[in-house]
Formats: structure tokens, C-alpha cells, sequence
């Protein structure tokens, strides 16, 4: 915002009070007066009554606003101290809100879940490792282990990852408007919430009895070719894949995306050697293409690997955990908001944390090896 | 950016600021709720509540919200008017359970907490977050109401709880026209209702519409029908310990109940679709079957507010359309106990301020049941009432049942520890979709509490 | 929707092609699998426009099969949406508002955390100070703790400070949550600007603050685009922080919660449901295929390794 330059009479004012000092102070003070006018205006939002949209309007404006103001006004103020100071300030206000937010949300609580794992359901008595022998025992969490490693892991993750490599192989080789159209489609469903997909879903599974006519996708099909309709979300343990096929619906854009974009980075004249060796396309993609872009996979698999550890949203909409569907994140969410027992909430927690602990480990490495040249 | 601007700009902003907050004086009242106001008239002005006459203001939470919550203010509305001075502000929240945990544990709960399971006021009560009910009030509920729901609202032999609008459960429906066009009558023994059903099973109809599914909830419908069937074979001692998770799933008293579902949901041919349907039809969905066009069952087994399940046309001529008789006894030694739900008030240590007890004390009269009464599906126990003020034969005939009755129990999967509680929603599902059978579903509701 | 199998297959590498029977089963397999993947979103569209008694008695494919007899109607869009409530019955539908109150979480949500990735990468690239190494490694390595775990401890101190419930809770949330990955791409990017564009700044005694906010920012564009699409999708999408953070009453809710409601307690009422669902869709795909681009290059920005 550019404002006309002010009359001259107050410059001369001002030229007295624009020492460092007097700067600091009126910063400083401007500073605290901004951040009092956020509170109190974060108040007056909470208790307002007013529309709706004109509520969420200024929130909005009051959130963004309120990040750059007060940044705004702190470099000031870091700008007015002496040099050695500023040198120790400068990295504090950059890096400072980045730690303060990673540690206060993930850090910390992270400590305190695991502490609050050892305590019972309202955190009074010290239990030891009784909500240990709940999360590693019970019959739900021996489920969603179950579940989690062998239907969600290992068949979510490779369908996707194989699905997403054959339409980025194939589509390459297709006319361009034509793989435009192919991975738009196929890629639409990464815009979709799962709480949406499980609604389009339903749509496919949905079962109703033997003579009443089918509404579901697939079972109208069944009875069409004179088979019994099959209640699919029912059928344990098989039920997980049905479930879990609809993540594969909602993965396998995304990991074509990426692969498509490291396949048209394989240079063309590797490739071209290789045809004239009398390779065919298949040998060419095992020999040539897929050695090139080894690194992109796995990257593109850890990140799957992880949404299927966290699953959570596809199970809590379309079965809510029930009919042997359960799943890791679902039980923290259930022991935490419908049991109540934050002591196995946390505990659970701590599983999802020990199960993706490789990962981190693993990606923890590789920064360390990349920030050497810190 | 040139030098000096900056510093005027910076002038600017504060100056603008510091005008800002003192146009309006500090407010930073803790008011309980967050979020976009559901109170109905603060002044967006956002001026200090204290303005002259000393309104006093008593806040409640609970998990009535839509258009329930907007009776539930008329209601309030009522009291406000009788008491110009008392501003009662009620907030319903639909997560209701998981706010009124954290916000006691923060110490920062309402005056008045609206549960709409005695569970989780037990749980409060326990912790030690509430307060006992006082004289005044005790001399009321043992006029204005059967013993049972003072015992109701009892925890660890002492009364903190009071109701209000409450339910019952254990009702047959069935489609009024088709039923008496059939020349059915209403079965007065549980032989009886097995031999309707066998009647009705060779009609091409079946005889029962079930659904059990509800999300993480899926379960409790079958639940509800235990519960029933326990309270018409074994003695309320019994469903007592049963409910405390002293009496064993795998004990021959609730195995006996399971069976006696068991030959209901299990006889081939006496519910729709069978026990797919059962396991994975939505519970509201299930009721519908009754009014379809073919029908697709003679009865339904659902508490008292299934009504709003019903299809549009049906609802809008209730008395006509819809037909109901309790479940009849099972045991002729046992008195058929009556399962109720509703929603009970407590109010939390240090809340009880002269205002808060006048509330409560108001809803334990008649008067506070008058106008929400008239509105229609919502029954109340309170004795005394003009039964006339209900809309419905059928809501008269159900209020009355409710409030004559000697002995009643709560729902007992709400009341169960929580662990028990899903255990049990999860034990009866598994058993209905044949993963699991009997005997090791009733092992693995057991096994929850070890 | 199928596209007429081209005579000449058209690789990139220009070889000399004619037409292998290879190439017309590539075809076939691509146009199949498109098939499989639209087919449930078509049938979404379809349901939301139906009649309600329609929608949960028939399959929304008999509106292709049997189109004589085909109706549609607006309606499920209209009671969604709060515009008519069919009575007392749909009074608290109303998805309008959880769409404002979706749109309200998700747009702070997106900036905030680019705005303080973006300060931190600027720092960790350019300022030498100590432990930076390790501070970085601390924010970055946090990248796939499962929120779960910090689910407990935040709402119990979010219940003490009243931020339970409110946007300015939730943003927090979700700028904590996705911070670690913001910081890792936007890092990747900001470090490889070439020094000597800033350096005459520097000369001209230019503050770090002049620098990012004058220099770096814009240059950067591409990188907060992409993280903002991923983010955005991501906020809008989200339904556990919603489901933790936001549950005080009806009237902050997000369209995810409200379906999720809606499934839950009106089973029956699908015809909402697909309305709802395709509500909750059409902004996330248009912002989606707008940034497409940048989107992908996010995506690839730190996985594609030259």
C-alpha cells in the first residue's frame, strides 16, 4: 500500500525521533499494541454473531493478516539493534516461528504422548505397561495389524505403484491428446476428500437383498450375469481389499504423475541404444527405464507406504472399523473420542509412531547425509 | 522502501490500533462455547454483560442440536419468561461427549451438563466433577416421578442426575392397516409373537425388517434388543451385575438372551434379506421396509423414536398409519422391566448457584413439559401430566407406559464400562454377519474387560 | 469418452512405427482402466441430480439404459445447500455454511505455514548460524510423524487456552502438521537460487527482510504454488483434524465432518449424500486442474533427483 507522502511540517518531527532508540521503542510498542489488537480481535471473532461468511471472511483476513503483520514489525524492531545482536537476532526471526511450531506441535506432544502411555485413561494412576499389552494384544489392534501390513501395505502400495507405472509407461507411448485426456482421468480422484470417494464408493458396494433391485455398481452386475448378490464390505478378511481399493482409486494418480514426469527425463538416446540391441519394449522398461527410475519409485512407495500405515478416513466412513476392518488409526481414534481412554489412545499412538519409525530413520539418514554441506 | 516512510507507517498502524482497542472496552469474558456463537441474543456490540438490571446467566451443554435443539429453546424460553431475570444459554455441540470430557478436565465446564447417556455422567461423578442433588430438588423428583428414575439417576448410592425428556425402548411397530386388513392380533406372550411370526412367515413377507448398521456405532440396535429381551428373562439384580460387567456375556442368563434373538434373526426367512441385511443395513433404513410398496416386513423392534425414520406420508398421519405393542413378557416369573434412555442433567461442583438449582428444579416440574410435549416425539416421566397435550394416540399410549412404570433400566450397553460397551456393539455384529460364532462372540465381549 | 485408436503409434523417439498389434492393446488397456476410474464419478454426478426415492430403490445406470423413464431434479442440491429445508427434517443439512467453513480453514491453513516455511528455508539457506544444521534435520525429520500422536496433548491445551473449536486452532494445527514437508520443498528450491542475484543487494545494504520479501519470494513462486496445492488439497480434504480440532458444534464443521454425519445418521438420505460429495469436490478438482502444473512439479520437486 503506497500512501501521498505526508505534509512537511511533521517530517521535522519526525527527523528528531528517528534515532534507533526511539525507533526500537515505538516498534516495540507497536508490536505489543498489534499483538493485543490480535487477541482481542480473536475474542471479539470467537463470541461475534455475525454471517456466516462475512465471519470467515475476516477470519481469514485476520489470520493472514495478522502472520505478516506481526513478522512485518518484528524485523523492524531486529533491524534496530546493534550489529552483534542483530547478527543473533536475524536467525531467531526466520527460523524461530518454523521450530517454535515443529516443536510445539510435533516435538512435544510426541514427549507427552508417550509419557501419557504409561497412565491410565484420565492420566491419574501410573499403569506401566498395561496399555502396551493392550495395543500389542488385544484382539482389534491384532486385526488392524493384520490389516494394516498385509491388506493396506502390501496390496495398497503395490497396486498403486504398479497401476501408476503402467499408465505413465503406456500413455507415454499413446497420441498426446489422448494421454492428456488418460492421466487427467486418472489422476482426478488426488482432488478427492475420502471421505467423498467413500460416498462414490458406496455407490459401488452397496448390497441389497436377493430380488429387490441392486443400486450398487457391482452387484448389479453380479445379478446380471445370474450370479447371488455378494454384500462385499461383509465378507471378512476380503472385505479389506474392497476397502483398500479404493485408496489404489485415490494413490495410483498420484504415483503416475511422478513416475510420468521421471520417465520423460530418461534420456531418449539410452533408450534408443537399446532398441537398436534388438531389445523389445518390455526389456527396454525392465533394462532401461525402471533401473533410471528406481529412486523416484521408492520415493513415491515410501510416501504410500506411509498414507497406508495412517489409513484412517476410508475405514472410519464406509465400515467405521466394523466387520473385521479395523485398522490402526481408527482404534487411537476410537479409544481417544469414543472410549476415552487417552492412556490407550496414546499408546496406540506410539504404535503408528514405532510402525513408521523405519521410515523416518531411514529419511533422517538420507538428511544428514544431504546437509553435510551445512 | 524509503527511510522515513516506514517509521510513519509503523506511527500509523499503532495509532490506528491502539483507536481500535479502546473503542471497546476489554470483553475478553471466557464465554464457554467456542466457535461461532449458538447463543441467540448476545449483542454483537460486544458490550459488557453487566448492563443495569444484573441479568445472571446459566450455561448448559449438551448433545441436542437441529431442530431438537431449536425445541429445546422454546422450552427454555418458557422459564426465561417466568423468570425475567435468569438467562439460560444452552449450546449443543455434536461431538457433545468428547467437549464436556476435555472442558471438565480443563476446568472449564457449563453450569449444567445435558448427557444423553447416563455413562458419561456417571463417569463425571466419579471423577468427583459434580454436584450431589440438594434437598429442594430430592423432594421434587420423589413427588414428580416413579422411584426407578431417582435410582436412575443415582451413582455410587448417591442422586446427582435428573430427567427430563426421556425414551423407551422395546417396541414392536408394524404397519397399522396391513396388520389389522391381515386380522393380526397383538401378541400378548413372547409364544404368542413366535407364533404370529410363524404365521406371518409363510405370507411371502417377512416377518421382521432389521438393521444394525451405524457407522463406529454399528451394533448398539442389537444391543438394544438383549437389553429388552434380559429384562423379560432374568431378575434386575441380575441385569444389574450384567451391566457392571460382573455377570459374564458367556453366563447362561445372557446366552439365553442371544438365543432368543437367535431365533428371531437367524430363522431362515423371518427378517429381510437375512443377516447380511441385518449387519450392514442402516438402522434408519431398516424401519422404512414397514410402509414400502411391496412391503418388505410385518414388524420392526425399535425405541420409541423411530417415528422420525418413517417415510414422510406415513409420519404425517401417524395414528392411522403406525401400530405398536411393547415386547411382550418372556418369563412369566419375571415382571417385563421397561429399558429407558433420556437425557440426564447434572450440574458441576461449584455451579450450583441459586439460578442454576431454579432451572433444575423447573425441569423436574410439569410445567417444563408442556410445550415440548405438544411439539411432538419426545416423551416425559413426569407424573401429573395432561396427557391430552400429546399430538398422537400413540405417543399417549407410550408416555403413559413410561411414566406408570415400576421398573425400568437403562440402556445397558451405555451404562456398561466403555471397553464392554464397544466390545458388545462389535460381539453382536460379528455374530449377525457370521464372523464369529456364538459362543466365541460372547468369549470375546468377555474378554474385554480382562 | 473413447478416442478412435490412431493409425501410427507416436513415441517420442521418433522411430520409424507402423502399426504393431502392441500398440492397439496399449489402447485397450488404457481406455479400460479409464473406464474403471471414471465410472464411480459419473455415477456420483448422476445420483446427485435423481429423485430421492429413485436414487435408493434403482441403479443410477438406469438412467443410460432406460432413459424414457429417466427424471431429474435439482432438489438434492437445493436441500443440501440449506436453500429449502423439506420441512423440519433437512432444517441442520445445510452445507452452504460448512462450505464457508471449509473454505475458511483451508485458505489460512494453506499461507500460514508457506509463509513461515518460506522465512525458515530463506534462513536455513542463506544465515550462517550455529545448530542450524540440526535444527533442520529436527524440523525435516518430523516429516511423517503420525499426527495421532500429537492429537492428546494439543486439544488438552487447547481446551485450557479456548482456541478448541476455533479456526485460529485448527490453522495452528495444520501449519504445525504440514510444516515439516513445506520446509523441505521450498528449502530445496530457495537453496538452489544463485547467491550473486541477492549479492548486489546485500552491497546496497539491503536487509535480509528487503531480500526475502523483495527477492525471494517472488522467485520462489513456483515452489509456493506447488506446496500451496498440495496443502490446500490436503486442508480441504482432511477430515481427523477436523473431526479433533473442530467438533465443538454445527457451526464450524467442514464439509467432511457434515458427510461424514450425514452417512452416519441419516443413512438413508443418499440422494443428500451425492449432492453433498460432489459440493464438496467441485473447488479442490478446479483449483486441481488450474495448478495442475505446478502441482506436479512440487510433487517431483524433491523425489525426481537428477
Amino acid at each position: 500500500m503506497r500512501r501521498a507522502p505526508e505534509p512537511h511540517s511533521r517530517s521535522s518531527l519526525l527527523a528528531r525521533l528517528d534515532t534507533p532508540l526511539w525507533r526500537g521503542v515505538l516498534i516495540a510498542a507497536a508490536l505489543a499494541v498489534s499483538g493485543a489488537f490480535l487477541l482481542e480481535t480473536f475474542y471479539f471473532l470467537r463470541d461475534a454473531t455475525l454471517p456466516q461468511w462475512l465471519l470467515a471472511l475476516l477470519a481469514i483476513a485476520w489470520g493472514v493478516g495478522g502472520v505478516m503483520l506481526l513478522f512485518t514489525l518484528a524485523s523492524y524492531l531486529v533491524e534496530q539493534f546493534p550489529a552483534t545482536w542483530k547478527r543473533r537476532l536475524i536467525p531467531i526471526l526466520f527460523v524461530g516461528p518454523a521450530v517454535a511450531v515443529v516443536v510445539g506441535y510435533l516435538a512435544l506432544p510426541t514427549l507427552r504422548t508417550l509419557i501419557a502411555s504409561f497412565y491410565d485413561a484420565n492420566g491419574q494412576q501410573f499403569v506401566g505397561l498395561a496399555n502396551y499389552v493392550y495395543a500389542f494384544s488385544s484382539r482389534e489392534m491384532l486385526i488392524s495389524f493384520r490389516n494394516n501390513f498385509f491388506f493396506w501395505l502390501t496390496f495398497g502400495t503395490s497396486f498403486s505403484l504398479i497401476l501408476g507405472l503402467i499408465v505413465a509407461v503406456m500413455a507415454d507411448r499413446t497420441h498426446p491428446v489422448f494421454e492428456k485426456i488418460v492421466k487427467a482421468i486418472i489422476f482426478m480422484p488426488m482432488a478427492i476428500s475420502m471421505v467423498g470417494a467413500s460416498v462414490i464408493w458406496k455407490f459401488v458396494y452397496e448390497f441389497r437383498p436377493a430380488g429387490a433391485p441392486q443400486i450398487g455398481l457391482l452387484n448389479a452386475l453380479v445379478t446380471a450375469m445370474g450370479g447371488d448378490p455378494t454384500p462385499w464390505l461383509l465378507r471378512q478378511p476380503w472385505n479389506n481389499l474392497f476397502l483398500v481399493f479404493i485408496f489404489v482409486w485415490l494413490q495410483t494418480g498420484f504415483a503416475m504423475v511422478v513416475f510420468s514426469a521421471a520417465i520423460k527425463n530418461v534420456p531418449a538416446d539410452i533408450l534408443e541404444a537399446g532398441r537398436i540391441d534388438g531389445a523389445n519394449e518390455v526389456q527396454v522398461f525392465f533394462h532401461i527405464t525402471l533401473p533410471t527410475i528406481k529412486g523416484t519409485v521408492l520415493t513415491v512407495g515410501t510416501t504410500i507406504v506411509l498414507g497406508t500405515l495412517k489409513i484412517f478416513d476410508v475405514v472410519q466412513s464406509m465400515t467405521g472399523g466394523n466387520y473385521g476392518t479395523q485398522v490402526i488409526a481408527n482404534v487411537q481414534y476410537t479409544q481417544m473420542f469414543r472410549q476415552f481412554n487417552f492412556g490407550r489412545a496414546s499408546a496406540v499412538a506410539i504404535v503408528l509412531l514405532l510402525v513408521v519409525l523405519p521410515i523416518m530413520l531411514y529419511n533422517l539418514r538420507d538428511f544428514s547425509k544431504r546437509t553435510e554441506a551445512f | 522502501m524509503r527511510r522515513k516512510h516506514w517509521l510513519v507507517s509503523v506511527l500509523l498502524i499503532a495509532s490506528m490500533l491502539l483507536a481500535a482497542c479502546g473503542s471497546k472496552g476489554g470483553s475478553q469474558t471466557q464465554t464457554p462455547d467456542a466457535g461461532t456463537g449458538s447463543q441467540t441474543q448476545t449483542p454483537s456490540t460486544s458490550q459488557p454483560q453487566q448492563t443495569g438490571s444484573e441479568k445472571k446467566t446459566v450455561t448448559i451443554l449438551g448433545a441436542v442440536v437441529g431442530t431438537e435443539e431449536t425445541m429445546f429453546n422454546e422450552v427454555i424460553a418458557d422459564f426465561e419468561a417466568a423468570n425475567p431475570d435468569i438467562d439460560v444459554v444452552y449450546t449443543g455441540a455434536n461431538d457433545f461427549a468428547t467437549l464436556i470430557e476435555v472442558k471438565a478436565q480443563g476446568g472449564d465446564p457449563p453450569d449444567i451438563a445435558m448427557f444423553p447417556q447416563p455413562g458419561g455422567a456417571q463417569r463425571m461423578a466419579e471423577l468427583g466433577y459434580l454436584v450431589p442433588l440438594w434437598p429442594e430438588i430430592l423432594a421434587n423428583v420423589d413427588q414428580n416421578y416413579e422411584p426407578m428414575w431417582k435410582e436412575l439417576g443415582t451413582f455410587g448410592g448417591t442422586p446427582y442426575g435428573i430427567f427430563h425428556r426421556v425414551n423407551a425402548k422395546g417396541w414392536i411397530w408394524y404397519n397399522k392397516p396391513a396388520f389389522e386388513a391381515a386380522g393380526y392380533e397383538v401378541p400378548k406372550t413372547w409364544d404368542e409373537l413366535m407364533a404370529l411370526v410363524e404365521k406371518m412367515r409363510g405370507t411371502g413377507i417377512a416377518p421382521f425388517c432389521d438393521g444394525i448398521a451405524a457407522g463406529d456405532a454399528t451394533g448398539w440396535k442389537g444391543t438394544d434388543w438383549i437389553e429388552s429381551i434380559m429384562l423379560r428373562t432374568t431378575s434386575t439384580e441380575n441385569y444389574d451385575r450384567w451391566v457392571a460387567g460382573e455377570l459374564k456375556f458367556n453366563s447362561p442368563e445372557v446366552k439365553r438372551a442371544f438365543e432368543l434373538l437367535g431365533d428371531i434373526w437367524m430363522t431362515p426367512g423371518n427378517v429381510y434379506g437375512g443377516q447380511d441385511s441385518i449387519a450392514l443395513t442402516d438402522v434408519a433404513e431398516a424401519a422404512k421396509g414397514l410402509f414400502t410398496n411391496p412391503a418388505q416386513c410385518w414388524l420392526h423392534f425399535q425405541g420409541s423414536f423411530v417415528t422420525s425414520f418413517f417415510q414422510e406420508d406415513v409420519q404425517a398421519n401417524l395414528d392411522e398409519n403406525v401400530g405398536v405393542f411393547i415386547m411382550p413378557p418372556i418369563d412369566p416369573a419375571v415382571e417385563p422391566g421397561l429399558a429407558v434412555g433420556g437425557d440426564i442433567f447434572v450440574v458441576f461442583k461449584g455451579h450450583d448457584r441459586p439460578e442454576v438449582k431454579k432451572f433444575m428444579e423447573w425441569l423436574t416440574t410439569v410445567d417444563a413439559t408442556k410445550k415440548w410435549a405438544a411439539m411432538g416425539s419426545s416423551l416425559f416421566p413426569h407424573k401429573g401430566q395432561d396427557l391430552n397435550v400429546y399430538k398422537t394416540e400413540l405417543e399417549r399410549t407410550m408416555a403413559e407406559t413410561i411414566i406408570n412404570a415400576k421398573a425400568g433400566r437403562f440402556d445397558g450397553s451405555d451404562a456398561m464400562p466403555a471397553e464392554l460397551n464397544r466390545a458388545f456393539w462389535v460381539g453382536i455384529t460379528n455374530w449377525v454377519s457370521g464372523a464369529s460364532d456364538l459362543d466365541t462372540a460372547l468369549q470375546e465381549i468377555d474378554a474385554a474387560l480382562q | 469418452m473413447s478416442s478412435a485408436a490412431p493409425t501410427r503409434s507416436l513415441s517420442r523417439t521418433g522411430q520409424k512405427s507402423h502399426v504393431k498389434p502392441g500398440v492397439i492393446v496399449v489402447y485397450a488397456i488404457l481406455i479400460f482402466l479409464t473406464f474403471i476410474w471414471i465410472t464411480p464419478t459419473i455415477g456420483l454426478l448422476i445420483s446427485s441430480v435423481r429423485p430421492a426415492d429413485a436414487v435408493s430403490t434403482s441403479g443410477w445406470w438406469t438412467v443410460l439404459t432406460n432413459p424414457g423413464e429417466a427424471e431429474f431434479t435439482l432438489d438434492n442440491y437445493r436441500i443440501a445447500l440449506g436453500i429449502e429445508t423439506g420441512g423440519r427434517k433437512y432444517a441442520n443439512v445445510n452445507l452452504l455454511s460448512a462450505l464457508v467453513n471449509t473454505i475458511a480453514v483451508a485458505v489460512p491453513s494453506t499461507i500460514i505455514p508457506i509463509l513461515i516455511a518460506a522465512a525458515a528455508a530463506y534462513g536455513f539457506a542463506w544465515i550462517r548460524f550455529p545448530g542450524r544444521r540440526w535444527l533442520f534435520i529436527l524440523i525435516v525429520g518430523l516429516m511423517s510423524v503420525p499426527l495421532q500422536v500429537s492429537l492428546i496433548p494439543v486439544l488438552r491445551d487447547y481446551i485450557k487456552v479456548g482456541l478448541n473449536g476455533t479456526y485460529l486452532g485448527v490453522w495452528l494445527a495444520h501449519t504445525g502438521f504440514g510444516l515439516p514437508l513445506a520446509v523441505y520443498l521450498l528449502y530445496n528450491y530457495v537453496s538452489t537460487i544463485p547467491r550473486d542475484i541477492f549479492e548486489s543487494a546485500f552491497i546496497d545494504g539491503a536487509t535480509h527482510f528487503t531480500i526475502f520479501t523483495r527477492l525471494i519470494l517472488p522467485l520462489s513462486t513456483p515452489a509456493l504454488a506447488s506446496f500451496a496445492v498440495f496443502q490446500f488439497l490436503w486442508t480441504w480434504n482432511d477430515l481427523l483434524v477436523a473431526l479433533v480440532f473442530l467438533s465443538a458444534d454445527a457451526g464450524t464443521q467442514v464439509l467432511t465432518q457434515r458427510l461424514l454425519g450425514l452417512m452416519g445418521s441419516f443413512g438413508q438420505d443418499w440422494h443428500l449424500l451425492t449432492a453433498g460429495a460432489f459440493i464438496s469436490m467441485i473447488l479442490p478438482l478446479t483449483v486441481f486442474f488450474l495448478l495442475q502444473r505446478y502441482f506436479v512439479r512440487g510433487l517431483t520437486a524433491g523425489s525426481v533427483k537428477q
